[in-house]
């Protein structure tokens, strides 16, 4: 999170990262969220941190923590926060050479937008399963490419 | 301050109910404070939190009768968009005034940076 890249022309999905399969097991989104809430978990800087980690990409928690300089204990409990949220979902649990298990994360959101206009907040989630979860309020007619 | 700090102040919820409260008419701390339910030292904190950033600005002095001015605000942030695509974060702000970032699409960092 500290640096602003730009490469024109640089498309992350066509740099040879493994696609994550879509499969059924996902599990249900938190509906009790507000818009404030939903938007929490993309504007707090571990939980960003975690769903870029874990974008297109099986990691652990220690392997998350480490690398984005995440303390152990928060790392947990952020991927626990976003797990219930439906954003990320452990796809396997792998034996160490130590004999311990360990989860492996990958993101389940593939696109996020927030909005703050006339005083208002909205936000959408759009899964990798084709899911989409809104908060706060209609999203019908608004043109999100166009934005 | 930076965008992405500029966005968590958005998210924030005291800031994001000031935001709210001041985007029609000029609004005083105590009176945002009062009905928003924001304790009045953090409704001050973030006021000068949001002022800084360029959200807020002091639109009116008014005398109150009892003789003590008070400073009303009015927000200047017309709309934000927050955008999460292919791993990459960027955020869009208009304001009411003319300021450099106004309306740019800004990358704040993607997958590919970690």
């Amino acid at each position: 999170m500290t640096d602003i890249l730009n490469i024109p022309g640089t498309h992350w999905s066509l740099m040879g990262f493994e696609t994550v399969e879509n499969d059924d097991t996902v599990p249900p989104m938190n509906d009790g969220m507000n818009p404030l809430q939903a938007s929490q978990l993309l504007t707090d800087e571990y939980s960003a941190k975690i769903l870029l980690a874990t974008y297109k990409r099986r990691i652990s928690a220690q392997e998350i923590s480490q690398r984005y300089g995440i303390p152990i204990a928060a790392c947990y409990r952020k991927i626990r926060s976003l797990e219930e949220a439906g954003l990320i979902q452990c796809v396997d649990r792998i034996l160490t050479q130590k004999g311990k298990r360990k989860n492996l994360y990958t993101s389940c959101l593939r696109n996020a937008y927030i909005f703050f206009e006339n005083g208002r907040l909205r936000a959408r989630f759009q899964l990798a399963t084709g899911a989409v979860r809104d908060f706060g309020g209609d999203w019908n007619g608004v043109d999100l490419l166009k934005q | 301050m930076r965008e992405k700090d500029i966005s968590r102040l958005l998210t924030d919820e005291y800031a994001e109910r000031i935001l709210a409260a001041t985007q029609a008419n000029p609004r005083s701390v105590q009176d945002i404070s009062d009905k928003h339910d924001i304790p009045i030292a953090a409704c001050y904190r973030k006021i000068h939190e949001l002022e800084g950033a360029g959200f807020l600005r002091c639109a009116e002095i008014v005398t109150t009768p009892k003789g003590k001015t008070m400073k009303l605000y009015r927000s200047l942030l017309k709309s934000a968009h927050l955008v999460y695509e292919e791993g990459v974060f960027r955020v869009k702000f208009e304001f009411d005034y003319d300021k450099d970032i106004n309306g740019k699409w800004i990358e704040l960092n993607g997958a590919r940076t970690a």
